[in-house]
Order: C-alpha cells, then sequence, then structure tokens
C-alpha cells in the first residue's frame, strides 16, 4: 500500500476542519439566548430559564398569575371564562407559548428554534 | 511512485488480456484500447457498474444510526473506473448504478432516489475535476473524500431548497460531514485497493 500524498492530508485536514468547526458551531446555538417573555396590557418583562418566580399580570379582568419553575413557565390562575390559557400547559421549548386572549396575557419562550423534533425512517 | 496514471492501468489491461492486445509501449497502449477497443470498454464499463450496484445493495444492509450515513462504498468502483475508462464511461457507470441499485432497492423515481442521483453526479463532477487536475498530489483517498463531502452537501441543499425554510441544515452538517469523511476515507482505500490489484 502507498503513502497517502500531501493533497490527501490537505483535503482531510480542511474537512476535519469543518466538522470540528460546526459542530463547535450548532452546539453553542443549543442552550443559548433562551428566556421567557410574559406581555401584558401595559407590561412586557423578560425572565431568565432557571430562577423561579410567580409573576402577577394586570389585564382587562384581573390579575394573572404565571409561574416559572424548573425552566418552565405555566398560567396557573387568570380571572377569564374559558381558562384556555391554562389549559395550554407549560411552556418548555422555544417558540412555545400560553396565552389568556381575555386577559391579554402571552406567555412565551423565546429563543433559536432548534433541534430535530424527529426522525423517521 | 504514487499513484499510476491512467497508462499504467491500461497496460494492465492489455496483459490480463482484456483487449487481446500485447503490451506494447506505455504511451502507444491507451491510444490502441482508446482507438480500437470500444466495445470492450463497454463490456468492462458494464461489469464495473455490476460491481457498484453489488456494493450499493450490501451497503443498504448494514443497519445504520442515521438514514443518510452511508460509506459510499460504490464510490469506489468510481474511483476504479477514473483509471480505467474516459470520463463520459465512468459517467455511464454512475448513472447506471445509481438506476439499477434504485430499481433494486424499489426506490426508484422516489425522494431517496433523487437525492442519490444528486449526489452522484456532483460528486462525480468534482471527483473528475480533481482527478484531472490534482492528480499529481493527490490519491484516490483524498478524491473520495473530497467527492463524499461534494455527495453530502449537494444533498443537503437540494433538500434545504425544495422544503424551504428548514433550520434542519445547521444541525445535520456538521454530522454529514463527519460521516462523509469516515466513508471517504474507508471507500478510498477501497479503491486505491482495487486499482492496485484488480
Amino acid at each position: 500500500m502507498k503513502k497517502l500524498k500531501i493533497g490527501d492530508y490537505i483535503v482531510i485536514g480542511v474537512v476535519a476542519a469543518l466538522v470540528l468547526m460546526l459542530f463547535s458551531r450548532s452546539f453553542s446555538f443549543n442552550g443559548a439566548e433562551k428566556y421567557f417573555e410574559v406581555t401584558g396590557i401595559d407590561f412586557r418583562e423578560e425572565y431568565a430559564l432557571h430562577e423561579d418566580r410567580v409573576i402577577e399580570v394586570e389585564g382587562p379582568l384581573g390579575l394573572t398569575r404565571v409561574v416559572i419553575e424548573d425552566g418552565r413557565a405555566w398560567v396557573e390562575d387568570s380571572p377569564c371564562r374559558d381558562k384556555v390559557c391554562v389549559r395550554m400547559g407549560k411552556v418548555s421549548r422555544p417558540g412555545e407559548e400560553a396565552i389568556c386572549l381575555p386577559n391579554r396575557v402571552i406567555v412565551q419562550m423565546k429563543g433559536t428554534r432548534g433541534g430535530v423534533d424527529g426522525v423517521s425512517r | 511512485m504514487g499513484y499510476p496514471g491512467r497508462e499504467e492501468y491500461d497496460s494492465v489491461m492489455v496483459r490480463d488480456g482484456i483487449t487481446g492486445h500485447a503490451p506494447v509501449e506505455k504511451v502507444e497502449i491507451s491510444r490502441i484500447i482508446r482507438a480500437s477497443e470500444g466495445r470492450k470498454r463497454v463490456y468492462y464499463a458494464a461489469f464495473l457498474a455490476t460491481l457498484a450496484i453489488f456494493f450499493s445493495i450490501a451497503e443498504s444492509v448494514i443497519p445504520k444510526p442515521l438514514p443518510w450515513m452511508r460509506l459510499g462504498l460504490a464510490n469506489a468502483i468510481t474511483l476504479y473506473a477514473f483509471c480505467v475508462l474516459r470520463p463520459r464511461e465512468v459517467l455511464l457507470v454512475v448513472i447506471s448504478r445509481t438506476v439499477a441499485a434504485s430499481l433494486l432497492l424499489g426506490t426508484f423515481l422516489s425522494m431517496g432516489f433523487i437525492l442519490s442521483l444528486t449526489g452522484a453526479l456532483s460528486s462525480f463532477s468534482v471527483m473528475l475535476l480533481m482527478y484531472r487536475s490534482l492528480r499529481r498530489w493527490v490519491s484516490p483517498v483524498g478524491i473520495s473524500v473530497a467527492g463524499a463531502v461534494t455527495s453530502n452537501t449537494a444533498q443537503l441543499a437540494l433538500v434545504n431548497a425544495l422544503f424551504v425554510g428548514s433550520r434542519l441544515s445547521l444541525y445535520l452538517l456538521p454530522f454529514l460531514f463527519l460521516f462523509a469523511l469516515v466513508g471517504g476515507i474507508v471507500s478510498g482505500f477501497l479503491g486505491r485497493f482495487l486499482t492496485e490489484n484488480l
């Protein structure tokens, strides 16, 4: 078996460098720049993912209680009629949201919407 | 020295009785084959396509963690074909093995087939360019890696063009390149083994 030529090392080196660069880039995208945004009628605030807290947002109908816990956020209680916002469940991924239309409150997770939902074979 | 050129292979073919000619001078031989042995070259192309189909099918049996992961062993045949055939005959080998393998695997005209044809044609172009211009500095291993990377990039570009707005590429690209690197090296060594022993 003859030895590899210089061009082989260049090609392999360039590709390996590309692999490393792309890996580091696509992994630094994960986990960074995610936060909750809670929006009311005269209210707009950003909250860190992992600081547990309870937020009360004033709306036309009264106070909507939003809870952030373990990196998830949800509407605990709202003075609206149907409680759709409460049943929207917990917001845990970028792009997800829980919205109370009657009381004009939006709970959203912001950040890069990334990753793969699933793989089909 | 390094990786023998087309002429040396042509003389190997002569000795093996593929053309029936006695080995003459190196420079002359390739011309003889090119001028008068068209039909035998076609037979040889068909033989290589058959080998490539075998590799494609055999490879599809190997279980893979991700569906895009391929070793690209059929690429080794393309590498070898560059040494013994004219570019347009290599193209024939590439296209016929892609079509025939997809017919056998039942993926003909499906998305997978379109992707593999895209990959095969793009890597053929890049490998042809590299073989013609950089052969002195690059052995089949390097050419194979470049071809594998091209093939994967072209397929991902096609997917992104068809499914607009998918941000999949950012996350998939490093994995694809890693597979291309590994598969390219493996099939490159296989290709070189073939060029030296077949």
